[in-house]
């Protein structure tokens, strides 16, 4: 093959690469939305899930907060994200979603491993509960079993041979024997 | 003092890997070719302002992508125009000062034989770049400008990831190619007498910035419904997001073109002089200095 056959190759092999890291729904730090504005309490909760589908062990919960008098985003709140299985074979998953756990800082978010696939009801509070009153919200999710993240590690062992050829191609002569067999060129300055 | 929104909003980032991978990819192989052919004594093409200049516009393409920049473009309509701002004008304008062609076709391994490949008399490249109108660019840009701010093709690209990547790639790529026009970017494949067709390209271009952006401030109800369902930030309501970000659309995105268009008839003139014969502004300063 030639070199410039071996350079398209490269680069549409590396585009393929890059490709594999864009996340395919996660649109601006969000993801699936499931409740918008909905009233917990003295609160309006704002809710998605991502990815889509959400994963046994890859479940994230992204929460906005505001108070229905101001729809600016509160921040500084306590808030927790239980998921019930629909089947009750299993106990309850609970965990605080925070600002540190989310790319953006203005939402809530946490990460939920659970037992097995299945319906699960999702249940966001925020703050503590007064009397009489009720200060979280519940929405229904389907939970798909864990998948090996092929894409994953394609990416990275793929940016792994390029660095490693890269490497190999700029070593020394003397450790390279391709590298030594390769004749000297002398070429115009391309400068277009 | 400590303010919480300040905080969130400078410490939300994203970091993704396919941006970092491609950004710092272009940073090695511009220093790699940049260092080369300084040793090689072209240190006026590789000149200390260029290397600065680029990697100036890496850093603006890092922050409109991966910052809060990007993040908060799906809460904020004015920080969504910002971003276009930055990716559509900005960055190609300092990736383009910076000379990209020679110093990538030196840095990266391989380049060169793939540069003479591609820009010898027959190449693809060639081809490609010289038998383009400027009638030609002027139309791909406005085509995804205008398409892209169709209501439900913006909110289709808020909602779904790698159709907001398209917009922002469908932005950058026909801005490069609008700004290598205009700043006359190797390779040099712009014809005889660019001046008046860059001229006019620019001033198209701001007319056609200006029609949506007018048409957005000046809107009485929300456009773009997505930001409808999102909650707000720093009590901003969605009509005047909508007004700013149509604003910040309509003066800093045509004052862009406008300067670019004063710039390079100034240029123009200062070209008509010394072909004329007439003052060398250069001499009286090296005089000064002397002096």
């Amino acid at each position: 093959m030639s070199r410039i056959g071996r350079l398209s190759l490269g680069l549409a092999a590396l585009t393929f690469i890059l490709l594999l890291a864009v996340q395919p729904v996660r649109a601006h730090i969000t993801g699936t939305p499931h409740l918008v504005n909905a009233p917990a309490g003295n609160y309006l909760v704002t809710v998605w899930t991502a990815p889509n589908p959400v994963r046994t062990d890859d479940f994230h919960v992204i929460v906005g907060v505001t108070r229905p008098e101001d729809p600016s985003l509160i921040l500084g709140e306590t808030v927790m994200v239980t998921a019930v299985p629909a089947n009750g074979r299993h106990p309850a998953v609970t965990a605080q979603a925070t600002h540190e756990q989310s790319d953006n800082k203005f939402f809530y978010e946490a990460y939920l491993e659970v037992e097995e696939e299945g319906l699960y009801e999702v249940a966001v509070t925020v703050g503590a509960a007064t009397v009489g009153e009720q200060n979280g919200v519940t929405f229904t999710i389907a939970v798909e079993a864990a998948r090996w993240q092929w894409q994953r590690w394609l990416f990275w062992s793929g940016l792994l041979l390029v660095a490693g050829w890269l490497a190999w191609r700029n070593l020394p002569h003397q450790l390279n024997p391709a590298a030594a067999r390769r004749p000297k060129r002398q070429h115009q300055v391309a400068n277009g | 003092m400590y303010n919480p929104t300040v905080y969130a909003l400078l410490t939300s980032w994203d970091w993704r890997p396919e941006v970092i991978f491609v950004l710092g990819a272009a940073a090695i192989f511009y220093l790699n070719g940049w260092l080369k052919l300084r040793r090689r004594g072209n240190a006026r093409l590789a000149s200390g302002w260029r290397l600065a200049s680029y990697f100036a516009g890496l850093f603006v393409l890092a922050i409109s992508l991966m910052s809060f920049v990007d993040i908060l473009g799906g809460l904020l309509f004015l920080m969504h125009m910002i971003q276009h701002l930055l990716v559509l004008s900005l960055a190609p304008i300092l990736l383009l000062l910076g000379e990209p062609f020679p110093m990538l076709t030196w840095g990266i391994p391989g380049g060169k034989r793939l540069a003479e490949r591609l820009f010898a008399r027959r190449g693809v490249g060639r081809q490609l770049l010289q038998k383009l109108p400027v009638g030609g660019v002027l139309l791909l840009s406005v085509g995804f400008l205008w398409g892209w701010h169709d209501p439900d093709a913006y909110n289709a690209a808020l909602r779904i990831g790698w159709l907001h990547d398209l917009q922002h790639l469908t932005f950058f790529l026909p801005g490069m190619l609008f700004w290598w026009k205009v700043t006359g970017a190797a390779p040099r494949l712009h014809g005889r007498s660019p001046l008046f067709p860059r001229l006019a390209l620019l001033l198209l271009m701001a007319v056609a910035n200006m029609i949506p952006a007018v048409g957005i401030s000046l809107a009485s109800e929300p456009i773009y419904t997505y930001y409808l369902d999102m909650p707000r930030v720093a009590g901003i309501d969605v009509m005047t997001d909508q007004v700013i970000g149509g604003v910040i659309m309509w003066v800093p995105g045509t004052m862009m073109y406008m300067v670019a268009l004063l710039i390079l008839i100034f240029r123009a003139f200062q070209q008509n002089e010394k072909a004329k014969g007439g003052v060398d502004n250069r001499r009286y300063l090296v005089g000064a200095q002397a002096a």
